[in-house]
């Protein structure tokens, strides 16, 4: 298990996860895509693998589909090891990033593709491509080519296409990367509901983190080919494992600090800003870099008795405000406020946050960097 | 897996292969030994030496053969890309839709056989030809011009009609892979026309000039009907000396040392450009990042 | 700048079709003497023409010799076009060399090896070395035309396909042989084309019955007349007609994909 693992999700039907992976990895040449991942998928449930261009996300999506080859470790869907599967015949779809459909033949053509390849009865194909077109509301277009086609309504056939065949796991790359903001956001809403209607198992590859809090039952966050904390969303968000995770996942202010005390999962950190107490990350221990991790909206102003900061700058977000500040040894805060901030950039002001919102993480951004 | 991948790619590339090997390489490696050998009135001696390629080396008609055929070839190379970069530009970035049509266009006065070309250059060219006739007529000469044809010039013109497509088909690749937003780019930094010109268009199209360019040269070098056809005196090559030797000239050793000398030769100079393009701006610029 | 641009590239075009003009307009000339001025217009030398037997014995050669060239070179090219632009291999830079030797090395050269070899051999010249020598000459040709179809598909296609159930040859056949058919069409057109143009490396392994390029040679050298200019404008509009059937075609079908609503 690696540093900062929550308990795995509920099992599947079988008393054991639909997918499990140990020491996953994938290298090509030099270049190490995944070093060594463990994880499990259980049989339903909506599971984003999150992390920035290259931590090998998509990798780890290509080497569960068939794509690519594992260079070593152990991959097993129902307890049966899938490395030596070629991908048609493992019982799981892709969602391809740009879609693939197959520019030759018509929108209901696509979405039977699998179904004829398995010599299916005409009338059984066509009730069943019928149904999964309704599922996405792409039924009126069935006669349409892919051409024809806007990009979300491309990304909706390709879904029925993937569906259809009932795999055991779906697999989305990045569906959602090419749409623009508001489509986006719609669906992202259809997909979480498709998944709760189809009450299976979606992995879904994203490098947006609000997508993917949007989205999951369970998050994966990695990093340069590792793993760097599984967990709920809520779990992710407000008790990160290290300081790359909250930084990522964003809105944090991170103080780094040396750690002075660990005891039951709680520690004690000295900063720039003084010494402070607040439970921890698992792997927070004396000796090591740890920070403070403290959420924008934790932060406020208040008239006495705080930290003296002066305001760097302003910035106004619509239904929020995000103010910088900085303090005497050059410490930037970020604050989230509801209403106008009280001082202008320049101006002093006095910061503080609720004590038990604070959370101490393993590592430095410095470090993390 | 991995064993469907290989049998795949041995079913597509094997026969494929064979059939070169056994139909391209295989004579050619038979010729290759004939040049070892000498003939014998009308026989021939399969006896090993240098002696043909002896005499190919030492002999001046030979080599000036030789040496002809490159300087045509590189003569006709340079001409027709010369005249082929803006046609290759224009396709590629003014062409939009119509591009392939442009490009098939072309090409079809290719299809018509060597000898109809030639015929047909005959006529525009001889004293009572197309050309002659319209100077006459717009008062530029008052006699025809014989040198028109039957001469080094008819050769070339001719030539560099044959083969001016190819060097197009590879200038119009490099032009086609060539970002725009480059040029948009150097424009934006300053660079007038000209200097967007030889700073960004030119380095970055020279592997379409070089991979032209050895076309060109190639089928140049190989080309015997043009000249013979429209050369006149001047209309003897390498490669009709060849095919004399083979034909009523009984040698056939001595023309298989001719023939591997040039194919030597073509060789070394398709090694030379590949070794260049290989080292060029651009396909530096195409292989680093990512 | 760019009307020169313009006028540069029509002056090329015009260029690359005066002799084609040319050969067009004196085959209806009513003279015998291919020179200016123009002595009026007849059909008379296609008259000749199309009821020369000899000519039309050439011609059925020609289609006997192309016809199977044609296909050869197109199935090999497009194991070739499928190999090299699908698959990383050893060797695949001397099977590349390999493919494009017989462009690079001059017809006659070529010719002449093929030559010494069937002397050695004892085979006879016909048909059947006509065939092989011609494909092994357009092999190249056919090759690019299908890769470069090829190389614009789209990769995630053929692994969606996997993705979806289908087997290396299911997708071959579902997938990629559909997508690649303008390819494949235009590599036959072309090889057909090549094939019936061809004249150099055909007049040396060439038997009895000569198609109609060599025919065509043989008389040009004993006289030059307007039948022959009959002739040759009569096979460059057979060839552009085939040349408009493909991109006709072409173009149906890519109007066919994008389906009419």
């Amino acid at each position: 298990m690696a540093p900062g693992d929550l308990p795995v999700p509920a099992e599947g039907a079988g008393g054991r996860p639909l997918l499990r992976a140990a020491g996953l990895s994938k290298t090509y040449g030099a270049v190490q895509a995944v070093r060594g991942v463990d994880f499990t998928l259980p049989a339903q449930g909506y599971v984003t693998l999150l992390g920035p261009s290259g931590c090998g996300k998509t990798t780890i999506l290509r080497l569960i589909g068939g794509f690519e080859r594992a260079s070593s470790g152990l991959l097993e869907l129902d307890g049966v090891s899938l490395l030596d599967v070629p991908a048609n015949r493992r019982p799981i779809n892709t969602v391809f990033q740009s879609y693939a459909l197959f520019p030759h033949l018509s929108v209901e053509q696509n979405v039977a593709f699998g179904l004829t390849l398995r010599r299916r009865g005409r009338a059984q194909i066509a009730e069943r491509v019928g149904r999964a077109l309704a599922m996405v509301q792409m039924l009126p277009m069935r006669d349409r080519r892919p051409r024809q086609l806007s990009g979300g309504q491309q990304q909706r056939v390709a879904l029925a296409r993937a569906i259809v065949n009932e795999p055991r796991l779906l697999l989305l790359d990045e569906p959602l990367s090419a749409l623009d903001q508001r489509l986006r956001k719609d669906m992202q809403v259809e997909l979480k509901d498709l998944q709760r209607r189809l009450n299976m198992a979606f992995l879904h590859v994203t490098h947006d983190q609000e997508e993917a809090f949007a989205l999951s039952d369970w998050i994966v966050v990695m990093r340069d080919g590792r793993i760097e904390q599984q967990g709920t969303p809520v779990a992710v968000y407000h008790q990160p494992a290290s300081a790359y995770v909250a930084d990522f996942i964003g809105g944090a202010n991170l103080l780094a600090g040396q750690v002075v005390e660990v005891r039951d999962g709680r520690a004690t950190l000295a900063t720039a800003l003084g010494i402070f107490e607040a439970g921890c990350a698992p792997t927070v221990a004396l000796g090591r870099p740890a920070s403070l991790c403290l959420r924008a909206e934790h932060v406020r102003p208040v008239a006495a008795g705080g930290i003296e900061a002066r305001v760097a700058h302003v910035v106004f977000k619509g239904a929020e405000w995000l103010v910088a500040v900085e303090t005497e040894d050059g410490s930037r805060l970020h604050m989230l406020l509801r209403h106008q901030p009280p001082a202008p950039p320049g101006a002093m002001l006095q910061v503080t946050f609720d004590p038990d919102a604070a959370w101490i993480v393993d590592g430095t951004i410095q470090a993390a960097a | 897996m991995e064993r469907t991948r290989r049998l795949v790619i041995a079913a597509l590339t094997w026969p494929v292969a064979a059939a070169l090997l056994a139909f391209c390489v295989a004579p050619l490696l038979v010729l290759f030994a004939y040049s070892f050998f000498r003939v014998d009135f009308v026989t021939i001696v399969p006896d090993p030496s240098l002696a043909n390629y002896i005499r190919v080396a030492s002999s001046p008609t030979y080599r000036g053969l030789i040496l002809r055929a490159i300087e045509s070839g590189l003569l006709v190379a340079a001409i027709s890309a010369v005249i082929g970069y803006p046609v290759a530009f224009f396709i590629a970035k003014r062409g939009r839709n119509a591009k392939s049509a442009l490009l098939t266009l072309l090409l079809i006065p290719l299809y018509t056989g060597d000898l109809v070309r030639i015929f047909a250059w005959r006529v525009v060219l001889g004293a009572q030809g197309v050309l002659n006739s319209f100077l006459l007529w717009t008062g530029l000469i008052r006699e025809p011009v014989r040198a028109l044809l039957f001469s080094p010039f008819a050769t070339h013109v001719v030539l560099t009609y044959n083969y001016l497509p190819f060097m197009v088909m590879g200038l119009w690749l490099a032009f086609e892979a060539l970002d725009d937003r480059l040029i948009e780019a150097a424009m934006d930094l300053g660079a007038g026309a000209v200097a967007r010109f030889v700073r960004v268009v030119l380095p970055l199209t020279v592997p379409g000039l070089l991979a032209g360019g050895l076309m060109v040269f190639v089928l140049v070098v190989g080309d015997y009907l043009t000249p013979q056809l429209l050369g006149g005196s001047s209309g003897i090559t390498v490669i009709s000396a060849i095919n004399d030797l083979f034909g009523t000239a009984f040698d056939w050793p001595l023309g298989s040392a001719i023939a591997w000398t040039l194919l030597g030769l073509l060789g070394l100079m398709g090694a030379a450009a590949a070794a260049a393009m290989v080292r060029s701006a651009a396909a530096r610029a195409m292989t680093a990042g990512g | 700048m760019r009307p020169l641009l313009n006028a540069w590239v029509c002056t090329i075009y015009a260029f690359m079709y005066l002799p084609v003009a040319v050969i067009a307009l004196f085959s209806f000339n009513n003279s015998e003497m291919i020179a200016f001025p123009l002595q009026g217009a007849t059909l008379s030398w296609y008259g000749q023409v199309l009821g020369d037997a000899r000519l039309l014995g050439g011609l059925g050669m020609t289609f006997l010799i192309a016809i199977p060239t044609a296909v050869l070179a197109t199935i090999l090219g497009g194991a070739s076009a499928l190999a090299l632009t699908r698959y990383r291999f050893r060797g695949k830079a001397a099977f590349v060399a390999l493919l494009f030797l017989p462009f690079a090395v001059p017809k006659v050269i070529l010719a002449v090896s093929w030559l010494l070899v069937l002397a050695e051999l004892g085979v006879a010249k016909g048909l059947a070395t006509m065939v092989v020598a011609q494909t092994i000459v357009i092999l190249p040709f056919t090759t690019m035309v299908i890769a470069s179809v090829l190389v614009r598909l789209d990769r995630a296609l053929e692994e969606a396909a996997a993705d979806l159930g289908a087997t290396t040859l299911q997708t071959f056949a579902r997938v990629l042989l559909p997508l690649a058919r303008n390819g494949l069409i235009a590599a036959f057109f072309v090889a057909f084309v090549l094939s019936a143009s061809e004249y150099v490396v055909t007049s040396f392994v060439s038997g009895r019955n000569q198609p109609l390029s060599i025919l065509v040679a043989s008389d040009f050298r004993f006289h030059l007349s307007p039948t022959l200019d009959a002739l040759a404008t009569l096979l460059v509009v057979a060839n552009l007609a085939i040349v408009a059937a493909s991109e006709l075609i072409r173009w149906r079908a890519r109007g066919r994909a994008v389906g009419r609503t």
